[in-house]
C-alpha cells in the first residue's frame, strides 16, 4: 500500500527518469543480445554464409542470410557426436556439484560467519589462499593423484583380503551394455564431481551473506531453544535463498561449462560431458582444420538452452527469499 | 502421506538394486588392448573411428580404444604413467618426447618388416620424423603452404587496365617480382574512402611462414649443425626486406595478418573467400572453406599455384605430423601394427578426402590431386611443391620465451615498430642466447 | 561457578559445532586442494620437464624468476639488474593494466544493479538480456569479437571512424587538419598499443551484466526498503540515500566482489589469449596467468611456472590481507 502511495504521488518526475533508464537499458541490451543472436542466426543458416561480408550483402541479409532458417546444423551436430549421453552426463555432474558445493559451503560459511571456534579466521584464510594458487599449476598434481587412485584402492584392499582385487581399477556396464566408468580414477563420474564440489569460493559468498543477515533472529531463535543446527536449518537457509540461488547458478553454470579438467580426465567418449563434445567441432590442435562454425553454434545453443531455462526460474529467488523474511522485521 | 514417501523410497531402492544386478566389469574378451590418441576434431573423430574399424576387422586379435584431446591432456597422460600406445603429435614435438625416451625408436620395425618401406611417403614429410639418427615416428600428412589466387580479380585488372602489361596467372615461371607486381596491382581501394577494399597479398611473420622466404633467398635460419642463428645474414635480411616492401611500401598486404594461426588462419580463408584477398599463401586446410565434393564454395573462380620462385629457390615450409609409439607400450609389436594402418593407402585416402592436409603417403596423393576437368585445375601442385617443401629443423619449443621473444622482433614488423635489418639482429641475438642456452643443458644438438 | 563452568561447555559445544559444520567441505578440500597446492609448492623448488622425474634446484626458480625482465619490465621504473628486454611491457605490468577495469567493472554491476532493481515492468526480461554474455561467453564470442576489431572491416572502427569523421571536420573548421581515419585507425588486437584497451573493453562489455551484477542484486533485495522511507522522510535526495543507505548495505557483496575480482585479475586472461592473441603481438597480451601456462605446457618448465604461481600467491595473499584488514572499517555487517 504505501508503495503505491509513494509512486503515484512521484509519478510527474519519476516519467522522465523511466523512459531514460528504457532507452539506456534498451540500447545496453541490444549490445548484450548481440552474440546470442549471431549465435541463433548461424546454427540456423549454411555454412557458405556464415562470414558473408556485411558490406556486400547489407546489414539485414547479413543477420538473416537466404538460406535462414534450416534445422539442417543441429541434425548434423547431434548426429556427430553422441550428444544424448553426454546431456546426461552434464546434468548428473552438473547437478550432484552444485548440490554439493551449495550443501558443504552453507554448512561451512554458516561455521564461518556465526559460530565462534579456536582458529576460525586462520582456517578461513588458508581457504580463500588456496584459491590464489592457478588452477595450471594444481592440475597435473591432482591428475597424477587421480590416475594412482585406483590402483591404490585395489593395492589396499588386496593387501587386507590376501588376494588380488581389480574393484576400483576396471570400468563398468549397467544395465547390460552402458558404460558407467570406474568407481574412481580416470573416466569415472566421481573424478569429474567431487573435485569441483569444495571451493573456497561459495564458501567465502555465503559467509558474506550470512554475516550480513541480522543476529535478532538467531538469538530469538537461540532462546526458544533451537539448536544449532536447527539455526541453520531453520533460520539461515531460509532467509538466505537469494544467497543460495545465487551461488547455486554459478555452480551450475561454472561445472556446466567445465573443460579443462573433464577433458583430461575422461578418455571414454560415453563419460564425457558436453563442453568436450561440443569443442571437437573447433579448428583440431595448431589450428590445421577449419572450425565447424554452424556446427559449433547449433551445438552451443543446445548446450546453454537449460542455463538459460534455470537462470529464468532462478530469477525469482534472487529477489523474492529475503523480501519474505525481511517484511516481517 | 508417510506410506507415499517409504513407497518412493523403496522404488529408488529397487531401481538402484535392480541397475547395480544388470552390472558387470568390462571384459576385453581376450583382445588386447591398445589405446590410440589423436587431436579432438569431429571430422577426425569419425574419420579415425572407420579406420579403427577398419584395422580390428584385419587384426581380431587387437581391440583400438581412442582417445582424443588436445597437447595438454596427451602432455598430461605422458606425465600421469598412461601414456597412449600410438599417438599423433606434430613433428616438431616428436623430438622432445624422443629426447626423454618416452617414445620408441622405429628402426628396428621398418628394417625387420618386409612389406613396409618409407620409399612410399614424400621424403619431406619422412624428414621431420627424425631426431638425431634414429626415426620416431611414422609421418602421416603435411602441408606446405602453396598460392591461392583468385581468378576473377586478375581478369578484371586486365579489363580495366588494358594500357598496362597484362597480368598473367601465376604459375611455374613466376618470380618475386611477378608475384610483388601482381600484389601491387591487385590491391584496391574500390570507392575512395581510404580503406582498401581488396589487399594483393599477406605476409606472414609466424614460423610457418616467414622461414619459407628467407630459404628461398637462399638464406638460413640457423646453421647445419644446429649451432648458430643465421638471420643476420644478407640473405636473410634482403628477404625480410621483400616482405617489409610489400607491407609498407607497396601497401598491398594487410598489417594485420602477422599471426597465421588457430583463429585467424581461418579468418585468411574467409577473406579470400569474400574477395578481400587476391592472392593467399597457405595450405590446404584452406579448402575446407572453399571447396566442397569438387565444387568451388565461391563466387569467383580460384586455383592454386606453386609459390613463386625467389633467388635461389622455391621453398616451402613443412607443416604435419605423424605416429609414435610410446616406450612404455607392452605390446610395440602390434602398436607397430597399428601405426603402420594409420599411414598405409586406406588411411591415407581417409584422411585426405577427410580434409586433413595432404597425406604422407605418396601414391595415394597423385591419384587424387589428378583430376581434369574438376576444380581446382592445378592441384597436384600439392605433389610439385613437396620437392621443395622442408622441416622447420631450426623451431625448437624448449627453447620456451626466447623463441617467443625473437618470433616477436619479427612480428614488430607488421607493426611498423622495426626495420628489417633491426628486425633480423635482434632476432639472432636472442635466438642464439636461447640455442645457447638449450644446447649447454642438453650437451649439444 | 557453576555459571562459568555452563559457559565453558556451552562454547566448548559450540567450537565443536563449529568444527563439525566445516569438516565436510574442509575434509574435501584437504584431499583435492591442499595436496596439489603443497606438490605445486615443491615443484617451485625443483626443475621438472614433466616427463623426466623433478631435480631439486633450491631457490634457482625464485632467483631466475627475480631477474626474469618479461615479467617484470614496466615503463614507470628501471630495475638494475634488467638490461635486455626487448618487450615493451613485462607480463605483471600487462596483467595490472587489464585490472584497471576492476573498479570501472563494480561500479557499473552496481548502477546496472540498482536501475534494474528498480519496480518497473521488463525488469527480468533485462536482467536475463544482460546475464546472456556470461552464459554465451566462449569461442564464439570472441571470434565474433575478433571480427566487429578488425581494423579495416570491422564495426567498432566503422563507428568510431565516424565519429573521428566528425570531429575532424569540427576541427577543419577552426583550422586544424587532422590525419584520416585510414592512417590513425587503431588496428586493436594486431598492435602492441591497442591490444589491451581491446581487451579491457571486452572484459567491461561481458562482465558488467555478469555474475557481480546478479550478486548485487542479491545484495540489494536484502536492503529493507523502510530505511529509504526513513531517508526520503528525512528529505536525503537520491543521491545521498545511495551512499548513505546502500553503499553500506552491499558493502559485504562489495568487499567479496573486490576480493574475488582481485585473485581472479591476477589469475585472468587466460582464455582471451589462449584463443584469440595466443598472448601477443609481441607478448603484449600475456598475462601472469598465460605465462605460467605457457612454462608450465608448452615450454616444459613446470618447476619455473609453479614458482611463478607461488610469487603470484604471495602478492596476491598480502593484498587480500590488506583488503580484509580494511574491510573491517569500511564493510558493514547487518
Amino acid at each position: 500500500m504505501d508503495e503505491i502511495t509513494t509512486l503515484s504521488r512521484q509519478r510527474a518526475p519519476v516519467r522522465l527518469t523511466t523512459v531514460v533508464t528504457y532507452v539506456f537499458l534498451s540500447a545496453l541490451a541490444v549490445t548484450m543480445v548481440f552474440p546470442f543472436v549471431w549465435m541463433v542466426r548461424t546454427a540456423f543458416i549454411d555454412p557458405k554464409d556464415v562470414f558473408i561480408s556485411i558490406d556486400k550483402v547489407g546489414f539485414l541479409r547479413w543477420l538473416v542470410p537466404a538460406s535462414f532458417p534450416q534445422g539442417k546444423n543441429f541434425t548434423d551436430a547431434v548426429e556427430a557426436v553422441p550428444f544424448g549421453r553426454a546431456y546426461i552426463n552434464s546434468i548428473i555432474v552438473a547437478g550432484l556439484v552444485t548440490f554439493g558445493q551449495v550443501f558443504t559451503s552453507s554448512l561451512a560459511a554458516f561455521a564461518f560467519a556465526r559460530l565462534k571456534f579456536p582458529g576460525r579466521d586462520k582456517i578461513f584464510m588458508a581457504y580463500l589462499a588456496t584459491m590464489m594458487i592457478p588452477g595450471s599449476v594444481t592440475m597435473i598434481p591432482v591428475f597424477i593423484l587421480t590416475s594412482k587412485t585406483p590402483l591404490w584402492l585395489d593395492g589396499a584392499l588386496s593387501w587386507l583380503i590376501g588376494s588380488p582385487v581389480v574393484l576400483f581399477s576396471s570400468s563398468y556396464y549397467m544395465f547390460h551394455n552402458t558404460y558407467m566408468g570406474r568407481p574412481v580414477g580416470l573416466d569415472s563420474y566421481f573424478t569429474l564431481i567431487a573435485p569441483a564440489m569444495f571451493t573456497a569460493y561459495g564458501t567465502f559468498l555465503l559467509r558474506q551473506f550470512f554475516m550480513s543477515i541480522e543476529k535478532d533472529y538467531e538469538e530469538a531463535a537461540r532462546i526458544d531453544g533451537a539448536s544449532t543446527w536447527g539455526i541453520y536449518w531453520r533460520i539461515m537457509l531460509p532467509l538466505s535463498r537469494p544467497a543460495l540461488a545465487t551461488l547455486g547458478i554459478f555452480t551450475f553454470l561454472g561445472a556446466w561449462r567445465a573443460y579443462m579438467w573433464p577433458l583430461i580426465v575422461t578418455y571414454h567418449q560415453d563419460i564425457m560431458t558436453l563442453p568436450i563434445l561440443i569443442r571437437s567441432f573447433q579448428t583440431a590442435q595448431g589450428g590445421v582444420a577449419a572450425t565447424k562454425w554452424t556446427l559449433l553454434m547449433a551445438a552451443s545453443i543446445l548446450h546453454i538452452i537449460p542455463v538459460l531455462i534455470a537462470f529464468v526460474i532462478g530469477q525469482k529467488y534472487f529477489i523474492r527469499g529475503v523480501r519474505i523474511g525481511g517484511i516481517k522485521g | 502421506m508417510k506410506v507415499v514417501v517409504w513407497l518412493l523410497i523403496a522404488v529408488v531402492l529397487a531401481g538402484i538394486a535392480y541397475s547395480f544386478s544388470t552390472c558387470r566389469s568390462e571384459q576385453s574378451g581376450g583382445r588386447t588392448e591398445l589405446t590410440m590418441f589423436d587431436w579432438d576434431y569431429a571430422p577426425y573423430n569419425k574419420m579415425n573411428r572407420q579406420r579403427i574399424a577398419a584395422f580390428e576387422a584385419e587384426n581380431p586379435d587387437i581391440k583400438v580404444r581412442l582417445v582424443t584431446g588436445n597437447n595438454d591432456k596427451y602432455l598430461t597422460m605422458v606425465t600421469g604413467g598412461v601414456p597412449p600406445d600410438v599417438a599423433h603429435n606434430a613433428y616438431q614435438n616428436i623430438s622432445y618426447y624422443a629426447k626423454r625416451k618416452c617414445v620408441l625408436a622405429l628402426d628396428k620395425f621398418i628394417a625387420d618388416d618386409k612389406d613396409f618401406s618409407l620409399d612410399a611417403f614424400f621424403p619431406a614429410t619422412v624428414k621431420g620424423m627424425w631426431y638425431r639418427d634414429k626415426i620416431y615416428a611414422l609421418p602421416d600428412h603435411g602441408s606446405p603452404m602453396v598460392l591461392f589466387y583468385n581468378k576473377n580479380l586478375f581478369d578484371e585488372y586486365n579489363r580495366n587496365h588494358p594500357d598496362q602489361e597484362p597480368l598473367t596467372y601465376p604459375g611455374r615461371d613466376w618470380k618475386w617480382a611477378d608475384f610483388r607486381r601482381a600484389a601491387k596491382a591487385l590491391t584496391q581501394d574500390r570507392d575512395g574512402d581510404g580503406r582498401i577494399d581488396v589487399y594483393g597479398t599477406t605476409v606472414g611473420f609466424s614460423m610457418n611462414r616467414f622461414p619459407a622466404y628467407i630459404w628461398q633467398n637462399g638464406g638460413e635460419i640457423i646453421s647445419a649443425d644446429k649451432k648458430r642463428c643465421m638471420m643476420d645474414s644478407p640473405e636473410a635480411i634482403e628477404a625480410i626486406q621483400w616482405m617489409y616492401d610489400i607491407l609498407w611500401v607497396d601497401k598491398s598486404a594487410p598489417t594485420y595478418f602477422s599471426q597465421i594461426e588457430g583463429a585467424s588462419q581461418q579468418t585468411h580463408s574467409i577473406f579470400f573467400k569474400e574477395q578481400h584477398l587476391a592472392m593467399m599463401m597457405t595450405t590446404r586446410w584452406a579448402y575446407e572453406d572453399l571447396l566442397k565434393d569438387g565444387k568451388l564454395l565461391t563466387d569467383f573462380e580460384w586455383d592454386v599455384a606453386l609459390l613463386p620462385k625467389g633467388s635461389a629457390n622455391r621453398a616451402t615450409v613443412f607443416i604435419g605430423g605423424g605416429w609414435m609409439i610410446s616406450s612404455k607400450t607392452p605390446y610395440p609389436e602390434k602398436a607397430w601394427r597399428l601405426a603402420k594402418f594409420l599411414t598405409n593407402e586406406y588411411s591415407s585416402e581417409l584422411s585426405m578426402l577427410t580434409g586433413r592436409g595432404v597425406a604422407a603417403n605418396r601414391a595415394v596423393v597423385e591419384r587424387l590431386v589428378h583430376h581434369p576437368g574438376i576444380p581446382p585445375e592445378h592441384d597436384y601442385v600439392w605433389v610439385e611443391i613437396m620437392a621443395d617443401a622442408r622441416p622447420k629443423d631450426f623451431d625448437f619449443l624448449e627453447m620456451g620465451a626466447d623463441r617467443q621473444r625473437a618470433l616477436d622482433e619479427i612480428n614488430y614488423l607488421s607493426q611498423g615498430r622495426r626495420k628489417p635489418e633491426e628486425a633480423c639482429r635482434n632476432f639472432t641475438r636472442i635466438f642464439q642466447k636461447g640455442l645457447d642456452t638449450l644446447w649447454e643443458k642438453e650437451g649439444g644438438p | 561457578m557453576k555459571k562459568t563452568k555452563t559457559a565453558t561447555t556451552w562454547r566448548r559445544r559450540a567450537a565443536l559445532a563449529g568444527y563439525l559444520f566445516i569438516l565436510p567441505n574442509v575434509l574435501g578440500f584437504l584431499i583435492f586442494t591442499s595436496l596439489p597446492v603443497l606438490a605445486s609448492l615443491l615443484l617451485s623448488f625443483a626443475k621438472w620437464d614433466l616427463l623426466r622425474p623433478p631435480q631439486w634446484v633450491g631457490l634457482q626458480n625464485f632467483q631466475n624468476l627475480l631477474t626474469d625482465a618479461h615479467f617484470w619490465k614496466n615503463p614507470f621504473f628501471a630495475i638494475p639488474w634488467i638490461t635486455d628486454c626487448p618487450l615493451e611491457h613485462g607480463f605483471l605490468f600487462n596483467t595490472l593494466v587489464m585490472m584497471l577495469a576492476i573498479p570501472a567493472s563494480i561500479l557499473l554491476s552496481l548502477f546496472l544493479a540498482a536501475l534494474l532493481n528498480q519496480k518497473l515492468r521488463g525488469m527480468i526480461l533485462f536482467r536475463t538480456l544482460f546475464f546472456l554474455p556470461s552464459i554465451t561467453a566462449g569461442i564464439g564470442t570472441m571470434l565474433l569479437w575478433m571480427w566487429l576489431l578488425n581494423p579495416d572491416y570491422g564495426i567498432v572502427n566503422l563507428v568510431f571512424g565516424h565519429v573521428y569523421d566528425a570531429l575532424a571536420w569540427m576541427a577543419s573548421l577552426v583550422g586544424w587538419t587532422w590525419a584520416s581515419w585510414a592512417q590513425v585507425r587503431p588496428a586493436w588486437l594486431q598492435d602492441v598499443t591497442w591490444s589491451k584497451p581491446a581487451m579491457i573493453m571486452m572484459g567491461l562489455w561481458g562482465s558488467m551484466g555478469g555474475m557481480n551484477m546478479i550478486l548485487y542484486l542479491a545484495a540489494l533485495s536484502n536492503v529493507p526498503p523502510a530505511l529509504y522511507e526513513a531517508a526520503k522522510i528525512d528529505g536525503a535526495g537520491a543521491w545521498q540515500r545511495f551512499w548513505k543507505i546502500t553503499w553500506p548495505m552491499v558493502s559485504p557483496t562489495t568487499f567479496f566482489i573486490f576480493v574475488m575480482s582481485i585473485i581472479g585479475g591476477f589469475q585472468g586472461g587466460f582464455q582471451q589469449a589462449h584463443i584469440m592473441t595466443n598472448g601477443g603481438p609481441a607478448g603484449s597480451t600475456t598475462t601472469i596467468g598465460f605465462y605460467i601456462y605457457q612454462n608450465a605446457y608448452q615450454w616444459f618448465r613446470m618447476g619455473y611456472a609453479a614458482s611463478v604461481a607461488w610469487l603470484l600467491f604471495l602478492i596476491v595473499l598480502v593484498l587480500t590481507l590488506i583488503n580484509w584488514r580494511a574491510s573491517k572499517r569500511l564493510v558493514h555487517y547487518g
